[in-house]
């Protein structure tokens, strides 16, 4: 009887063993398809980044309020590169009823009107984090699935989910344009089924050029009081020194900005934290939140949770001081989050 | 005429008892020697002795309401139209003082008293909007009432 060696070292056996080595290691498609979520993710990253070619369009934006209404709106979209948005929002006659201009590449100046008034300079807080990272964050939070190839509008698109990698939070499908990777459609989908969001093109036109005096606001007669620059990220290193947050949180979270307001002579800090895609507000304040209606549940140490047309609230007391958190969260993160905080 | 009016008024006060010693002896001669003084006399007499009986008579109590009424309206237009003194200044401010500082403490909102959920869901749309606008419209939250939120938020 021929020794184990001699067997083994038989050609027909290495090519026997060969064969089974091949089909017992990690198959084709499974490799395939890791290399092509790896590019649904770059496409995402792309998209991120904003659009390389100037547009023009018609969008609607709505959002479900509770189960039995939505509320949607009509946009006229126009975009320059590399960062000059115009949104014009148009009342139910088609007409023009309020404009937004932002420019991402100077971030935090935006200019606004309402009906027939002037522009209104509105600076937004500064960010605690750029826009790098929060680009980053999507990705580190969500995984891109493989692109799947659709048409929209008479364009070819790529249709990609992005799942959560945390549970508890929404996922997304977007619908990106292959030739300018502008996201002509998004839906944002509950954990627990339905989506809440959505925003569509119902027309897109690339063009070669905008005239760029559609995107300035020069007749502004009123500032923000938000301070800019070094004075606002001075003014919110104060909030931040006398009320300690985390700077991160369950869920994949970070702290974004920070902004202030008043209600009825009261003072509220906003703490705005981003998961890269998705928004979460803490909010801070000496008096509580006045809850009302049937979806609210009262949880132990006189805490709330509330389902509103914002998304889930956990409202609780501490100290001297009352905390709302908000966003479209699962119950349990949520909680895990509001323990966290607490 | 004029003589006649003077005695009319001598005869008046001779009934009152008011007459010197010197006009008394002026009508005790009238009397002695005029028919028509002593009518006048007797006329007068009846004339005020009608007077004191309707005087005793009470006022009818509409009348007194009336006369009332008018003595309170003539003092109250009496009081407005008087300068105060400056001890009703004071007192005036102190009352004043008093009330702003009640009306104050009932129509401000106490410390403890709930916050309205709107202007909390309007920051959060706001940020929401903020966030998604600069990722290039990669999510569906461009809403007007944000857009309200954000324009209060400047015009305040």
């Amino acid at each position: 009887m021929p020794s184990l060696r001699k067997w083994l070292a038989d050609p027909v056996w290495l090519v026997v063993l060969a064969l089974g080595a091949a089909l017992i290691g990690p198959s084709p498609s499974a490799g395939e398809k890791g290399t092509e979520s790896e590019a649904s993710a770059r496409l995402i990253a792309a998209a991120l980044e904003g659009p390389v070619s100037a547009y023009k369009g018609r969008m609607i934006t709505g959002r479900w309020k509770g189960r039995s209404s939505m509320a949607a709106e009509e946009v006229n979209v126009y975009y320059s590169p590399p960062g000059s948005y115009r949104y014009e929002y148009l009342s139910p006659s088609g007409q023009t009823e309020k404009v937004v201009l932002l420019d991402t590449a100077r971030s935090g100046i935006e200019w606004i009107k309402s009906g027939s008034g002037d522009f209104c300079e509105a600076k937004n807080p500064p960010l605690l984090i750029s826009p790098e990272r929060e680009r980053r964050l999507a990705l580190l939070n969500y995984r891109a699935g493989a692109a799947r190839v659709d048409r929209l509008l008479g364009r070819a698109v790529f249709v990609i989910e992005l799942t959560p990698r945390i549970p508890g939070k929404p996922r997304q499908t977007v619908w990106l344009d292959k030739r300018t990777h502008v996201v002509l459609a998004a839906r944002r989908y509950l954990e627990e089924g339905g989506f809440v969001e959505l925003s569509q093109f119902t027309s897109f036109e690339p063009c070669q050029r905008i005239p760029s005096a559609i995107f300035e606001g020069r007749q502004a007669s009123l500032m923000d009081q938000m301070p800019e620059g070094d004075a606002g990220r001075t003014m919110m290193a104060e909030v931040i020194r006398s009320n300690p947050k985390p700077l991160s949180l369950p869920g994949g979270f970070s702290l974004r900005s920070v902004d202030v307001f008043e209600v009825d002579n009261s003072r509220v800090q906003h703490f705005q934290y981003t998961d890269g895609l998705m928004p979460l507000s803490l909010f801070q304040s000496e008096r509580p939140l006045e809850l009302s209606g049937d979806a609210i549940t009262k949880l132990p140490d006189n805490a709330v949770m509330a389902e509103v047309s914002g998304g889930r609230i956990r409202s609780w007391r501490r100290k001297k001081s009352h905390y709302t958190l908000m966003g479209d969260l699962s119950p349990d993160l949520i909680e895990r989050i509001a323990f966290l905080v607490r | 005429m004029s003589e006649i009016n003077d005695n009319q008024e001598l005869l008046s006060a001779y009934l009152d008892g008011e007459l010197s010693r010197s006009e008394l002896k002026r009508v005790n001669k009238l009397l002695a020697v005029s028919e028509e003084c002593r009518r006048d006399l007797a006329a007068l007499r009846r004339a005020k002795a009608l007077i004191r009986s309707v005087a005793r008579e009470p006022m009818p109590l509409d009348l007194m309401i009336s006369l009332q009424a008018k003595g309170w309206e003539a003092q109250r237009i009496q009081k407005a139209q008087a300068v105060p003194s400056p001890i009703w200044y004071t007192a005036g401010a102190i009352a004043a003082v008093v009330l702003v500082s009640v009306w104050i403490r009932n129509a401000l909102p106490t410390r403890k008293s709930p916050l309205p959920l709107g202007p909390f869901l309007a920051a959060h749309s706001r940020y929401h909007m903020d966030s998604s606008l600069h990722q290039g419209a990669m999510m569906a939250s461009n809403f007007s009432e944000a857009i309200d939120a954000k324009f209060k938020k400047v015009a305040r």
